[in-house]
Order: structure tokens, then sequence, then C-alpha cells
């Protein structure tokens, strides 16, 4: 076994659907939107003092960049959505319940009669699952890995309130979509990634040629109730496409049976691409969509862009500190595209330029020259993205913005317009975040948003993480006087740290 | 467990990620079935692998303690106080424990704790030795009931017994399942894919033939038979000892007077059956139970099945505490 295995401690839990259930009481409580972020948030070691070590070794550390994480808005609603579906995935699933004890029956006879899996008499879950479609490179991955990380992978039971329970429970499973999209891939994925965390066998199990699809996808039912498996994750779902004609079907329609019969939440991440598969199965979109769907666009070239170009400029390893400028932010969009994963691998490879060419420096030309010479397979797609071309964009489909027409197609919503609805102004997600953690401790929004703000407009680094901001918004609040209303400031009705800078409270320079 | 060699050299097997929660009274048999369900495995063969280590049979395992020693490897957290728990609740110990010799009980318990192997089980410790009908034998209201309680039915030890043909519950016949006592040697039977709706809904008279007219004719007798076994196997061990037993007959010939309880007579047996009403028809039922023992019109009490003690007191007494309590 490679995986650490934690031994069940239950809590005693609030809601009436989740009491008594020991697979909800071990897992942990609920996290507050605050908590989220300062969980989700990596943050790796930095000094000054680095910059004066040898050159060999600044390249080494240059690599911290990618290790960086800065959680946004869009994830600490993933987040959210992920506990919610692991809670309530397991709240039709009660260990000590007779359904349990009746799927378990009912997965073994299909598995022995070699017939489908049956609906159990009386059981409806209501569990959804939900999907996280949006371009390569925006994290997608990354921020499902980092919140399910928050979670104990297995988890022993042994005694439950005086009564033996000898199971394991699996709160997360996530494997990728085999390359070519085959059922039997991603069934012996499962069986592996099982093996690896239990110490099993099934994948040499079920490797021998007697067996057969069917028997393969109904253990893989099984097993999930067997092992207690909280949530499946399928990443990679984009790779369905590459699958022969009516694999994607039959694939969707076995995570469909998986939520309805089972009662296990599966969720989906993939790339646009993935749209043209989805928007078939109505079925699945409707499971797909359960709660809520999440479609991934590239960053903005707003605030939020700006933040997070904050936030790895930290990291920087050229004997000259190279300050944070406006052209460095644009530079840094134009070649990445707003694509998070491009532009830490732009700002890496340009600081090892740096360091390898002794030039200790670099400007907004070296951004453009690396990203062209460097990063030249992405090139090309980069170009259609800069250039905004849909027929460019459309061979790469990977990074083809969603249009208001792909979303209409999925999810069969009848519109009353062609032309997308305008979006309001983003706030930063650092920034939104400590506004949520503010209500959360009384605030009104209004209230937060302004101390949000006035917090900021202090803060000269301009790169605060939410808890900071938060807590530093707090102490403004507490500092005010009581008969000053929070909401009447010059800074309503403006929009966060934008509305700060406009109001010349904000030093740009860094 | 004749000519079984405990090979010592084995490598014990690995702690189980799962392990069903015994039901009441549900045998050691069942349990595992229902490990081969909850596993996932492709086949009887690898569930055998994991449990034991080799394709062990499971014969002994219905009702007999055997294998129960591995619980402390399948699950180590819980240690002997569930085998303990399991021996008593889970198996036909305590009804064995009237028919053992000073000392085999201690050597029991011994091999269930894992500090004796296997070769210490008593010799008649053995399925066949209780159960000729040789099927898996179920009570239906029983198993409907277990099904809505627990969402899945379970093999119970008592029905397994020999001579329990009425549930004590539900005062209704005993039914033979599909599944020959044979067929359980290498293969798990859940009783969840066994007793089906079809199955249960199925109302063949599934006991030999022969002995139904007994069985309807004296109902009465054979539910409080059913009643005693079951008794026993909750508090057999209170009187274990063969000792214990002969003590008590040795008391009841010498009221009478002219038995020698030793060696016994047929027309011994049917004046002591006398007050069951169909004397001659118990004895034939007696020898037929005891077939092979019967040598030269006499019986040897040790040699007499164990289940066949108890229709002896229940036939005397009435209740297996009664006569203990003589």
């Amino acid at each position: 076994m490679t995986t650490m295995i934690h031994d069940a401690v239950y809590r005693d839990e609030l809601l009436d659907e989740f009491r008594y259930n020991p697979l909800i009481e071990a897992l942990p409580p609920p996290f507050e939107p605050g908590d989220a972020i300062a969980k989700l948030m990596i943050r790796p070691p930095y000094s000054d003092a680095e910059r004066n070590a040898p050159s060999s070794y600044r390249q080494l550390l240059t690599q911290r960049i990618v290790r960086l994480h800065q959680p946004m808005e869009r994830e600490v609603d993933v987040f959210g959505r992920i506990d919610r579906c692991i809670r309530w995935g397991y709240a039709d699933r009660n260990p000590l319940s007779q359904v349990y004890a009746a799927q378990l029956a009912a997965g073994y006879n299909a598995s022995v009669s070699g017939k489908g899996l049956n609906y159990v008499r009386g059981y409806h879950p209501h569990t959804y699952g939900f999907s996280i479609l949006g371009i390569s490179g925006i994290g997608k991955s990354t921020t499902v890995e980092s919140i399910l990380s928050l979670y104990p992978q297995v988890i022993r039971h042994t005694t439950y309130r005086g009564i033996p329970l000898v199971m394991h429970q699996v709160s997360w499973l996530k494997i990728d979509c085999s390359c070519d999209g085959s059922l039997k891939g991603l069934c012996m994925d499962f069986f592996r990634e099982l093996d690896d965390l239990l110490g099993t066998s099934y994948s040499e199990q079920y490797s021998s040629r007697r067996a057969t699809l069917d028997r393969m996808m109904i253990a893989m039912s099984r097993l999930c109730v067997s092992h207690n498996v909280g949530i499946l994750i399928i990443d990679e779902i984009q790779n369905l496409c590459s699958a022969q004609k009516g694999v994607p079907e039959r694939v969707l329609n076995f995570f469909v049976t998986l939520v309805n019969t089972i009662g296990v939440p599966v969720i989906m991440i993939g790339t646009p691409k993935a749209l043209s598969i989805l928007r078939n199965e109505f079925q699945q979109a409707k499971r797909g969509s359960g709660q809520g769907d999440a479609l991934w666009e590239r960053m903005p070239n707003d605030i939020s862009w700006e933040l997070f170009c904050k936030a790895i400029w930290t990291y920087q390893y050229t004997k000259e500190r190279i300050p944070f400028t406006p052209g460095m932010k644009n530079a840094l969009y134009e070649e990445a595209q707003g694509i998070p994963f491009l532009a830490v691998h732009i700002y890496k490879l340009v600081q090892e330029d740096a360091i390898l060419s002794g030039a200790e420096s670099f400007s907004e030309k070296d951004l453009h020259r690396i990203a062209s010479e460097k990063m030249g397979l992405t090139k090309p797609m980069r170009d259609a993205m800069k250039a905004g071309k849909e027929v460019d964009l459309k061979q790469y489909i990977d990074i083809a913005p969603f249009s208001f027409g792909d979303y209409k197609d999925n999810y069969s919503i009848a519109a009353e317009t062609k032309s997308p609805a305008v979006s309001p102004p983003k706030e930063s997600t650092a920034q939104e975040a400590a506004i949520v953690t503010l209500m959360g401790l009384g605030l009104s929004h209004e209230a937060a948003r302004s101390f949000v703000c006035m917090a900021l407009a202090e803060d000269k680094s301009g790169c605060l993480a939410a808890p900071v901001i938060a807590q530093r918004a707090y102490q403004v609040y507490l500092a005010k006087p009581a008969d000053e209303d929070a909401g009447d400031s010059s800074l309503t009705g403006l929009i966060g740290y934008e509305a700060v800078k406009e109001a010349g409270l904000i030093d740009e320079g860094l | 467990m004749k000519g079984y060699k405990h090979n010592t050299n084995r490598t014990p097997p690995a702690p189980l990620t799962l392990f069903p929660t015994p039901y009441p009274g549900e045998a050691f048999y069942s349990v595992l079935c229902r490990y081969h369900v909850r596993s996932g495995n492709v086949n009887d063969w690898c569930t055998s692998n994991q449990l034991f280590g080799y394709n062990s049979s499971l014969t002994s395992t219905l009702l007999t303690p055997f294998h129960l020693e591995l619980v402390k490897y399948w699950f180590p957290s819980h240690g002997e106080a569930v085998v303990e728990k399991m021996l008593h609740q889970n198996t036909a110990y305590n009804l064995y424990a009237i028919n053992a010799i000073p000392g085999e009980l201690e050597r029991i318990r011994d091999v269930v704790a894992g500090r004796k192997t296997t070769e210490s089980f008593p010799r008649w410790m053995h399925p066949r030795t209780v159960n000729p009908a040789g099927y898996l034998r179920y009570c239906p209201k029983c198993a409907a009931e277990q099904t809505k309680l627990y969402g899945e039915p379970y093999w119970q030890v008592l029905p397994q017994v020999d001579e329990v043909e009425y549930c004590p519950l539900h005062k209704i016949r005993i039914r033979n399942s599909p599944v020959p006592l044979k067929s359980i040697g290498f293969h798990y039977h859940p009783a969840s894919s066994v007793l089906t709706k079809d199955e249960l809904r199925h109302t063949r008279n599934t006991r030999t033939q022969e002995w139904d007219p007994l069985f309807k004719k004296e109902k009465a007798f054979f539910i409080q038979l059913a009643c005693n076994i079951n008794w026993l196997l909750q508090n057999g061990e209170t009187y274990a000892g063969h000792k214990t037993m002969t003590t008590v007959y040795q008391k009841i010939s010498w009221r009478k007077g002219s038995f020698d309880w030793f060696r016994i007579s047929e027309e011994s047996f049917q004046e002591i059956l006398s007050g069951t009403g169909n004397s001659s028809l118990f004895s034939s039922y007696l020898k037929y139970k005891n077939a092979g023992l019967f040598s030269n019109g006499i019986y040897y009490i040790y040699s007499l099945r164990l289940c066949s003690h108890v229709l002896i007191m229940t036939a005397l007494c009435g209740t297996p505490k009664a006569f203990y309590d003589l």
C-alpha cells in the first residue's frame, strides 16, 4: 500500500441526514470559505537571500514557481460543490442501512448472472455530479487535486459506536480517461488505482482474457459500493472523442448508471472538446450539472490577472530585482493568453535564461522572445488566441472558448436572445474570498466589500492572501467609528481593487 | 478434519480491507460468503486465497469453528474478543460442547485463539456428523425477515443442525435450498444469491419424504426439539462434557433399574421413547439417523449422533435443562 490510511475518528453531525452515518462522520468537518482558501493556497518558501546563491542552485529554485498555487473564486466554488457531492453522496449510502447490503447483493447477482446491474427497490439516490470544462492549462486538474488532498483519501473503520465495522472508505478516487477513450482502459485504471490504495489485486484478477467488459463494469460498480468510494473523478474526458463510434455514449451511460443505481457522484473534467460528446446526452448533461456546471474560461486581463502575476512575481531568482510593471503584466498576458500554466512557465523560463546567460535581468522583450523560442509548440494556439479568430481556434478545440451556443445546446436552455449576457465585472479571487469571510462574520455584502477595499488601499505590496485581507479588513471595521456608514464611501459603486486604484490609493510600484 | 495436515509454514493471510459484521445466529460460512460478495473478487478461488492463503475447503466453516483462528489476521484490531464472540454466536460450538470429553473444549479454544494448530480439533467435530440432509437449509420466513431487516438473507446456524425440522420461531418446516453440502466445499453460495424471491415462494417439501408422516404427526415434539437445540446452541457450554451427560443417563438408569446406559438395546430405546406416543417410529428414526452405529441390536451411547442425545433429552424430560437438572 502506498497511500496513507487514516483511522476513522467520528464526529457528531449537525444535519439529521448525516447523523449516524459512519462514512460522513469520519470525514473532516465542512470547511468555511476562508479556511478553504487558506488550505488551498500553496506558497513555496522564498527568501531574498537566495538570489545570491550560485546560479546552478538558482536554476533549481525557479522550479518553485511551478509549485505556487493561488486559489481563485472559482476554486472556492468548486470546493463547495465537491464537498456537497461527497457528503450528500454518502447520505444515501449508509453502510448500516439495509439498502447498502441489498446493493452489494444486487451487484453480486448481476456479476454472477452476467446481466446488467438492477436498481435496488426503493433506493433513489439524490446524488448528482458535475462537470468542469475549461481550456488546457487553466488549472482544472490542479485545483481538483488540491481540493481532494484536503480529504483523507482512505479511512479505515474498525468499530463504530461499539459495533464492529470493518471496512475501508475511499473518500475520492481520480482516474484519467484513457488516451484511446476505451471503457476497458478506464475500468482497468480504476482497478489499478484501488489496488494502489488498498493493496488489493483487482487489476490482476480482471486482466484475464475471460474478463469481459460487462463484468468489469459491474465489478467497478460493486467495488464503488464495497469500498465506499465517495466521489469518482474522471479527468481528461475529452479523450472520449478519440474513442470508436458508440463508445462515448456507452461510457457516459455507464457513469449515469453509477450515479443512478449506486449513488456515486461522478465529476468529469475536460477541455471544451468534451462538449461535443456531452451535448448529445441530455441525461448526462442533467447528471453532469446537478451541482451546477463549471465552465472555466481563460483569465481576462484584469485585476485578477494582475494579482496572479504579482503572486508569481515574488518568486524571482535573478540577481537584479525586476519590478513588476503594467508592461510586464501585459507582455505576460499577451504570451500566455490568460492561461496560468503558460504564464508560470514563461516566467520560469525567462528567469532560467537570464541566470544561464549571466544577464541576471530580463525585460518585456525577453518574455516575448522566450515564449517564442522555448514554447514553440504552443505558439500556433497562442497566436490563434491572440488573433481571436474563431476559425483558427476551432483547430485547437482544447483551447476554444465556450460560446453561448455551446451552453444552449448542452443544457437545452431556451435562449431569449442570441447575445450573451453581459457579466458583471469580476473582483479578484482573494478579494472575493475575503468578502465572503467577512460576510460569514455578519457583515453585509456591501459593507464587507467596502472594508476589503479599504484594507487593500492600505496595503502597499498589492499581493495579499485572502485570509490576510480579511483579517485587515476586519481590523478596519473594528477601528471604524460606530456611527459611520460602512457603505458610504467614495469607493461605493466601484469594484474592488480597481476602485481603490482609481481612487489613487494604490502604489503601482512594486 | 480427518486427513487434514496443518501447514505451519504457511504465510498468515494479510489484513482484509473489509469484513462483514456477523449477524445474530449467522453461520461462519455465511459470513465468509458475504465477504465474497463484498470483496468484488472475480471468482471463489481468489476469495479463498485472500482469506486462507490457499484454496481451502469451506465445509467445516458451516458449523465448526474451523478457520476462525484467522480472524485475528483479517482484522488485527479486534483481537480475541471478536473471535470468542463468533465462536459462540456463529458456530455450533455450544452444541458441540455437550459432546466433548474433558480437555477437548480447551483444545478447541486454544486452536481458535491461535495457540494450537487445527490438528488439535476433535475429529468428531465435522458438519457431516450433524447434517445428513446434505443441503444448506433455511426457514423461508426467517429469510424474508432478514431481507427486510438487514437488506439481505443469510445462512443461520440452527437450520443446518441435524434434526431441526421446524423453525422454533415461526413453527414452519425448514427447507432445503438447492445448494448441496458437497458443493460448498470450495464454493461460496451467499444466501442473497440463492434465496431469491422465487426460491422463497416455492413450497416444495424439502426434507426426506420418508419421515414426513412422523414430522407432521409429531409436529409439537419436533418444534420442541428445535427449541431445545436452539437453546443448547446458546447455552450448551454450561453443560459441557460427555461425562455430565453420561452422569444423567446413569441416574436415569439407576432410577429405572433396568438399563445399562453404556450399551442399550433397541427394545430399551423403544421403552424410553414410549412417552412420545410413537415409540417405534421414533426408534426407527433414531436408527436411521445413526445408521452404521447400530450393531447387533445394540446402541453404544458414546457413538450416538449429537442431536440424537437432544432427541432423547426431549423425549425423557422435555428440555435439556430439565434433563441436566435431574
